[in-house]
This record gives C-alpha cells, sequence and structure tokens, in this order.
C-alpha cells in the first residue's frame, strides 16, 4: 500500500517522458495570465474613475460592466468569447478582426482580461475610497491641481491599500487560467490534461497542482515583502493594512465559479 | 476482551461477505456516458441523455432484467470514473483498442461505424495524407483514437483537442478548423444540421492499431460476470431482431459491423 503511494507521488518515468510539456504548458499560463492580468490593470484605473463619476453617463455603463463580468461565471465567458465569435464570424471578418478570434490564445486572453479588468476595477475603486475625504479636502486648500491630488496624495495610499487584493486577484486568475484547456489551448492545466489522456496517470494531475502551487505561493511570498517594503512607515504610527480594507474590497476577491467541465 | 475482538472480526467479515456478494446481483447497473454524440447519445432540450445507444442500452437492461440508471460524464474522466465506481459500465461509443484493453475490459463490439475526415465546403481537395495536411489545424475529441490517430501521423499539422465531440465540428464550421477527424454519423448529422458548412472527405479503414474493431461496453477489470451478462444480452438482441429494430430508428445503413 505505502509503495503504491509513493509510486503515485514519486513517478519518476512519468516526468521524464511527459515533464517537458509541462514545461511548455507553463509557459503557455504564464503567458496568458501575465498579459491579461497587466491589460487588465492598465484597464481598471480608468474603469475605477468611470464607477466613481457622478455623470451616469460613465458610470452606469461602468456598473454593468462590472456586476456582469464579476456576476457570470467566467467559463460562461469564455465560452460566449471562444464560440460566440465563431457564430458571428461572418461580421468579424467584415470588420477585420476574425484573426483575433480565430485563435484560441487570443481568446483567452481577451476573455480574462475583460474579466480581471472588473475585479481589478473595483479594488482600485474601493482603495481610492479608502482614502479619507478630508485629505483631498486638505489638498484642495493646498491648492493643489486634481492631477497632483490624485498623483502625490490619493493614489500612494490608495495603491498600499489595493496591494493585497490585486495580489489575491492575480492568484486567483492564475488558477482560474485552466479553464483555457477546455478552448484546446495547451496551457498547463491543457498539457495535463493530454498526458492524462494517454497515460491516465494520475500522478500528472499531483505535479500540475504542485506547479500551480508553487507559482502561487511564491506570488504570495513577493506581495508580503512588497508590502512590507512599501508600508514600512506605517508600522509604528497606523494599524495594520487590513484594517483598513472597506467592506467593498472583501468583495473583489470572491470565487469565481469554476463549474468544472461542464459544457455548452 | 479477546472474544470482544474475534466478535468485531467476525462481523467485518460476514460485512465484506455480504458487500461482494450483493456486487455479484446485479439489480441496477449504472451506464455512465458522454452524452456531446449525437446521433448516439446528447442531451435533447428537456434535459434527457437520448440517442441509438441509450435506447440499445435500455434494452440490454430490459434483457438482463436489471435497472438501468443513466449519468452523464465528460469524455476525458470516463475511464477514470468508471475504475473509481461513479457508474458501472462505459456505454458512450468507446472503440475497443488494445491500449484500453490494459486497464478495462470491453464486451463484444456493439457497432462499428466508419472514421471519417470532414473539410470546409470551401476546400475542395480530397488528398488527405499528412504530407497535404501540413500546416492545416486539425481537430478531434481529445482521448479518442481519432485523436490518437492524428497525433501519431499529422506531426507537421496544428493538431486541436477538444473536450467535447461536437465541439470539433462546431470549430470546423465557424471555420478555425481545416480538418477534423471522427466519426462518419457523428460528421453527418452535424452536416445534417449545419447544411452547407462541410463536409465528409473520405473514409479511414479500420485496423486493429488504429481504430480497432468497433465499439464497445467498458467495464473494471474485476466485473468478468457483468461482462458476460452482456456479452449474453448483445447475442440475443441480434438473434431476435431487436438491434435491426432500434438500428432501423437512427439509421438508414447498418452499422453493426462483424
Amino acid at each position: 500500500m505505502w509503495h503504491d503511494l509513493a509510486g503515485f507521488v514519486f513517478n519518476l518515468d512519468l516526468l521524464n517522458n511527459y515533464g517537458m510539456r509541462l514545461l511548455q504548458g507553463l509557459r503557455i499560463t504564464a503567458e496568458v495570465v501575465a498579459i491579461s492580468s497587466v491589460l487588465g490593470f492598465l484597464l481598471s484605473y480608468p474603469l475605477a474613475c468611470a464607477r466613481m463619476s457622478d455623470n451616469p453617463l460613465f458610470s452606469a455603463p461602468a456598473l454593468a460592466y462590472v456586476t456582469f463580468f464579476r456576476g457570470t461565471p467566467l467559463l460562461c465567458q469564455l465560452y460566449l468569447v471562444y464560440y460566440g465569435a465563431g457564430e458571428v464570424r461572418p461580421f468579424l471578418t467584415s470588420i477585420g478582426v476574425w484573426w483575433f478570434f480565430r485563435d484560441a490564445f487570443y481568446c483567452c486572453i481577451f476573455a480574462f482580461t475583460l474579466n480581471t479588468a472588473a475585479y481589478q476595477g473595483e479594488i482600485i475603486r474601493g482603495a481610492i475610497a479608502a482614502v479619507p475625504k478630508e485629505q483631498v479636502a486638505a489638498a484642495q486648500a493646498l491648492g493643489l491641481s486634481r492631477y497632483r491630488i490624485a498623483r502625490h496624495v490619493v493614489l500612494p495610499q490608495a495603491m498600499l491599500v489595493a496591494l493585497r487584493p490585486l495580489g489575491n486577484e492575480l492568484i486567483s486568475i492564475i488558477k482560474a487560467s485552466a479553464l483555457a484547456a477546455i478552448v484546446t489551448l495547451l496551457d498547463l492545466m491543457g498539457q495535463t490534461r493530454f498526458v492524462f489522456a494517454r497515460t491516465f496517470d494520475f500522478s500528472i494531475y499531483l505535479y500540475a497542482a504542485l506547479i500551480y502551487l508553487a507559482i502561487t505561493e511564491a506570488i504570495s511570498r513577493l506581495w508580503n515583502w512588497m508590502e512590507r517594503g512599501l508600508s514600512r512607515h506605517l508600522v509604528v504610527t497606523a494599524p495594520p493594512v487590513a484594517a483598513v480594507i472597506t467592506p467593498v474590497m472583501r468583495n473583489t476577491v470572491e470565487n469565481r465559479g469554476y463549474v468544472g467541465q461542464a459544457r455548452a | 476482551m479477546k472474544s470482544a475482538k474475534f466478535l468485531a472480526f467476525v462481523g467485518l467479515a460476514a460485512c465484506l461477505a455480504s458487500a461482494t456478494a450483493s456486487a455479484k446481483e446485479w439489480k441496477t447497473v449504472r451506464f455512465g456516458t458522454d452524452a456531446t454524440y449525437a446521433p448516439f447519445e446528447s442531451v435533447n432540450p428537456k434535459g434527457d441523455i437520448v440517442g441509438f445507444e441509450v435506447d440499445y442500452g435500455n434494452a440490454l437492461c430490459a434483457r438482463m432484467k436489471v435497472t438501468c440508471v443513466w449519468q452523464n460524464q465528460d469524455w476525458d474522466g470516463v475511464v477514470p470514473a468508471l475504475l473509481s465506481s461513479k457508474f458501472d459500465v462505459i456505454f458512450s461509443s468507446m472503440n475497443i483498442t488494445a491500449e484500453r484493453a490494459k486497464r478495462i475490459l470491453f464486451s463484444d463490439m456493439y457497432y462499428a461505424t466508419a472514421p471519417i475526415f470532414a473539410t470546409q465546403a470551401a476546400i475542395k481537395s480530397d488528398d488527405v495524407t499528412p504530407a497535404a495536411l501540413a500546416g492545416k489545424a486539425i481537430g478531434a475529441q481529445s482521448s479518442t483514437v481519432f485523436a490518437n490517430y492524428i497525433d501519431q501521423r499529422y506531426k507537421a499539422s496544428e493538431i486541436k483537442l477538444y473536450p467535447g465531440g461536437d465541439e470539433p465540428f462546431i470549430d470546423l464550421a465557424s471555420g478555425r478548423l481545416d480538418y477534423v477527424i471522427g466519426d462518419i454519423l457523428v460528421a453527418q448529422k452535424f452536416i445534417e444540421k449545419n447544411p452547407g458548412c462541410c463536409r465528409i472527405v473520405t473514409e479511414l479503414k479500420r485496423t486493429p492499431d488504429t481504430f480497432g474493431p468497433g465499439v464497445g461496453a467498458a467495464f473494471r477489470p474485476e466485473d468478468t460476470d457483468l461482462k458476460d451478462m452482456f456479452n449474453k444480452a448483445i447475442a440475443e438482441l441480434d438473434a431476435d431482431g431487436t438491434y435491426k429494430k432500434i438500428e432501423a430508428q437512427y439509421f438508414k445503413t447498418d452499422i453493426r459491423g462483424k
């Protein structure tokens, strides 16, 4: 029995034969996550500003966007982009963007970016809201411009509050990226499924899980380190960062509803 | 103390004995199928699993005097689900191959249809050699004999594997794929529903080292009794014409194979 267990955990043959495949998959996973997280981050600030705008022309669409992308499973969004694009191919061809949606890689980037932008946007919005209004008022009293208030007063404090939930969001999108495998992308999960189909050897899922765990753990440590570095000035005088996270922010890192491998 | 231990041991042994005894008498047989494979098995708008294999499986159950229960299961997971007793038989157009037979037990073959290449209607060439398809995107359902076939032979093509049986055809219709390899009847069913999208290029020969002799029901290696029950029922439904009757409801051609 113990021998079976050892054979399951240390399956060197399997690693020897298919280890390269997992590493190739890891590269695709890293590319998808890196590109969509960065693009999502770039979209998040304008989105947060639109959400907080007094003009309903901006705030209403932004609210609808955020509600849709946070309120539906990412799997469903990915299917909508991938197979939905296939359905309306003539239209996409006529406007010259079919080459983009033809490719599973771009479809994943597109769906993941839109999804993470919604989450990151809410994180940024919550973080900005956490900066006391009196500080803005004081900065205005000093005659600072809107840009300088944002750049020197609000954002430095807001980003510190946003850092932790943004890290959680990154970890969450890494795990969610496994969905890419169901639209034929050979990411880490895709390669794992491929190897399993070949070998029927469950150990491969264990190795894939360990790789995901190693990445998320590394990111979590990197984030601790960054947070310590950036919040040195707060350690003695202020309460810990967690204490100033508003209820809004806690909502931003909820799970993404990976519903197995269900299909349309 | 000693007697208490002994009693516990007897109790345990009795439990084990009754567990194995009840496993021998099949009252209910749980069927696992990946219902993305019309006309063999698919989910209808009401949410029921329907198709040729469902009707045929139910007829086998009636003959074996057992109750059938159908479960929908992702194709990638059918073998693990069978081995971990989530159900008792895979009844899902599984081709009998030597590779699979190392891990699971197959009944006699109950249908054999031709594997085919399908392509977009606009592609006129009938050449499907690996050289002709170099650089082209070929799709198949993953973990199938079709996926293995292209994976081993079409090294220069871009191979895309899908979890479901209908998904490669959907992507062929949308133009993401140049070719799909799959079952002829599944392809015909899809083309019938999506006229003009695509066409069947050529039928491929079944050989023992590619697609195997045909489709069988699959069991856990220890369930030889269940396999024997199925084989007997399969032979009986052939003999009394039930197979022909069910087949005629779904297909114009004979799929029984030899």
